[in-house]
């Protein structure tokens, strides 16, 4: 595949939360508002990025059996040191993030991408579906985040959008309107990409 | 494939790749922990002073008294080796687990600073207790005084108007500030030492 | 490639929308006392708002058929009674776009969503309430004294509902007589205080077959029988039981909408068994939850566990012995 359908294809045919429902618990969990959407993302764009490149690099040398157990521990110390230069750099969002950080290293995306394509394919190629796979999730995290938070919260980014005199739906931003939110947003997203797959059958 | 799966290659391999990782977490951590630690104590000295403002060090009590259990640690601000008063670390338990706090006493033993350290109440409602216009109330408030929440009307002198819809969380502040104060009484004998 | 959409379900399979009309419209006019009083003690606000529910509920239901090109059905008048429900939960000082939002979640999210009339896997107007109490709690819980608010809703001052007196536990002089929690006279969601008009309704409802006695009997019972014996501080046990099962949403819940066909067991022990529990779950809340009323959630966790409590008393076929599992 060429290089830039390598790092297309997360973004949207291929996206991880939409499309192939991996990062759940992270995406229900973190996306109270943009801010800790994007940081999120970002952050484990890094890491998927980093793991990608690195399983890619040692990937003839890691035996089969072992090679769940080396990716893990590969994964785990990328979390960790973006967890501490987090807290060094930008202690604003490592709080705000807390617990979910150390979270990433069990985030189904950078697992699934390890083992189905950074072990078996070129640095490059890793590289690039990391970066794909990781802005597709960002991108994900964003948009949710941005519906929570602008109905749940009445703002976006903290800036408040709305009157003072909008009363705001505060479920959105509690557990149950994430999965509400999250559950019409894949099927918005499924619903849309069944219909352009029509339309171009039609045309064909 | 087979000489390769063999138990010493197995274990060697899983040795090299965690050592390597190993390693590199060290070098990172050694990089970033002093900065972390730095950054902690910069946040509580601009918290400590935010509280009580006029003092420009503190310094951990130390003595035998016994304060109520949500007091966590007390310090003593002072300028010039002269002490102005106390900053209370208080954690009282909330709707959804600890709020931690810090608050202000003056030496005349009235509250002078609050300020909400962390705290996981609900979004959109206990939040709130954080905002200015809810830790206001509590300024002004002396030792003495026993404080209680109301849900509606207008406060009186020992009286918090609760946020709205959110009274768990705002008793769980006036327990602290509470104890803060019922600490300032204990220390009260202190001051003359 | 054609999409071939099969729908499965359990017999009996021809379903007449007629039918279904009719046992709706007996609902609805069950309801009517309810309705009565409730504009009775807190004015013609409260018909507006039953309005607004009802128009809305119907409204998205019309409005997601049409532009989804599926049959209309709003002839059944499923959505109207969830309107109808809906509105009498509310509060009478709720802002007319409460019931609104509220008809959205309940019509498209909770029934349309998972395939209409028949589909739904709780109680839609219990939902929709559910979705409004989470999301404007203070809006929510704005409850009035009767006879004590115009049109307008201005200078209201809002009133302590008897569940959250006691469950504060202060104040419990200001308690109502028992003659006016019967009647209905005091603070409460718009159709739920009287239980006078509520047994009424429900007693037309059994007279007309629409509903079995199984369920409101086991969660009110329950409910009394567990406020009785566990009353709290210094209320007289017969006096916990009376509040707990006139006040709150109890007897609008048991009669109305833990009932619904959909969302309930199939047979006679299992509508005991969903009674019980939610009278249970309803005290649990009521008790040691953090919130004075539970009947919202007890409706709700049971109604998902409906499937639940139908597989474990599928009824046995003619002359077959009792599998031993």
């Amino acid at each position: 595949m060429s290089a830039w359908k390598e790092f297309s294809k997360g973004l949207l045919k291929e996206n991880p939360t939409f499309v192939q429902l991996l990062g759940m618990c992270p995406t229900l969990a973190v996306t109270t508002s943009v801010s800790n959407g994007l940081g999120m993302g970002l952050s484990a764009t890094a890491v998927l990025i980093g793991s990608n490149i690195v399983i890619s690099l040692i990937r003839k040398w890691i035996p089969n059996k072992i090679r769940i157990a080396s990716y893990i521990v590969v994964i785990a110390g990328f979390v960790s040191v973006i967890e501490m230069l987090l807290k060094a750099y930008a202690p604003a969002v490592s709080r705000s993030l807390g617990l979910f950080i150390p979270l990433i290293v069990v985030n189904c995306i950078i697992l699934a991408r390890a083992e189905a394509f950074a072990s078996r394919n070129t640095v490059c190629a890793s590289a690039l579906d990391g970066l794909g796979m990781g802005l597709g999730f960002t991108f994900a995290l964003t948009v949710i985040s941005a519906v929570r938070e602008l109905l749940g919260a009445g703002t976006i980014l903290g800036v408040p959008v709305f009157g003072a005199s909008f009363m705001p739906a505060t479920m959105l931003i509690l557990p149950p309107g994430a999965f509400i939110v999250l559950g019409l947003m894949i099927g918005l997203i499924q619903w849309m990409m069944q219909k352009r797959k029509e339309r171009m059958h039609h045309d064909n | 494939m087979q000489k390769s799966e063999k138990i010493p290659v197995l274990a060697t391999v899983l040795f090299l790749v965690t050592a390597i990782v190993a390693f590199v977490l060290a070098a990172v951590h050694s990089i970033t922990a002093p900065i972390i630690e730095k950054r902690a104590e910069e946040e509580l000295m601009l918290a400590r002073k935010a509280v009580l403002q006029e003092a420009e060090s503190f310094s951990v009590y130390e003595g035998e008294a016994s304060f109520s259990e949500e007091v966590a640690a007390v310090y003593i601000g002072e300028t010039d080796g002269k002490q102005l008063g106390y900053c209370v670390n208080v954690k009282p338990i909330g709707y959804g687990g600890e709020i931690e706090m810090l608050v202000g006493i003056t030496k005349a033993g009235k509250v002078c600073g609050v300020q909400i350290l962390s705290m996981s109440e609900t979004a959109g409602l206990g939040s709130k207790a954080q905002d200015a216009s809810f830790l206001q109330q509590y300024i002004g408030k002396m030792i003495g005084q026993t404080l209680s929440v109301i849900k509606n009307g207008k406060p009186g002198e020992d009286e918090i108007a609760a946020v709205s819809g959110a009274t768990v969380t705002s008793k769980a502040v006036t327990k602290g500030i509470q104890a803060a104060l019922d600490t300032a009484v204990l220390l009260e004998g202190e001051w003359a030492k | 490639m054609t999409v071939f959409k099969v729908s499965v379900s359990s017999s009996p399979h021809i379903r007449h929308n007629d039918t279904t009309s009719r046992i709706m419209l007996d609902v609805l006019i069950a309801l009517v006392p309810a309705l009565f009083c409730g504009i009775l003690f807190f004015g013609l606000r409260a018909l507006l708002l039953v309005f607004v529910s009802v128009a809305s509920c119907v409204g998205f239901e019309y409005l997601w058929q049409k532009m989804l090109g599926k049959k209309v059905t709003t002839g059944d008048l499923t959505a109207t009674v969830t309107g109808v429900l809906l509105g009498l939960n509310l509060p009478v000082t709720a802002p007319w776009w409460l019931p609104v939002i509220g008809a959205f979640f309940a019509i498209i999210i909770v029934k349309q969503m998972f395939g209409g009339v028949g589909f739904n896997f709780v109680n839609p107007a219990m939902a929709g309430r559910a979705f409004l109490l989470a999301s404007w709690p203070v809006l929510m819980t704005a409850f009035v004294a009767p006879f004590t608010t115009g049109f307008a809703m201005t200078d209201v001052v809002t009133t302590a509902t008897p569940l959250s007196i006691i469950k504060s536990g202060e104040g419990l002089e200001q308690l109502p007589k028992t003659l006016q929690m019967f009647l209905g006279s005091y603070s409460g969601c718009i159709g739920e205080t009287s239980a006078l008009a509520l047994l009424l309704g429900g007693l037309y409802l059994l007279l007309r077959r629409v509903i079995t006695p199984h369920i409101p009997v086991a969660f009110v019972g329950t409910v009394a029988v567990l406020s009785f014996l566990f009353t709290r501080g210094s209320m007289s046990a017969v006096d916990g039981l009376t509040y707990q099962v006139l006040g709150g949403g109890l007897l609008l819940g048991a009669i109305f909408m833990a009932t619904d066909y959909v969302t309930s067991p199939m047979t006679a022990k299992g509508q005991l068994i969903m009674g019980i529990g939610c009278g249970l779950v309803t005290f649990l809340i009521r008790r040691f939850g953090g919130y004075p009323e539970g009947v919202t959630y007890g409706i709700l966790l049971m109604n998902i566990a409906t499937p639940l409590i139908d597989s474990w008393c599928r009824p046995k076929c003619f002359s077959a012995r009792a599998k031993r599992r």
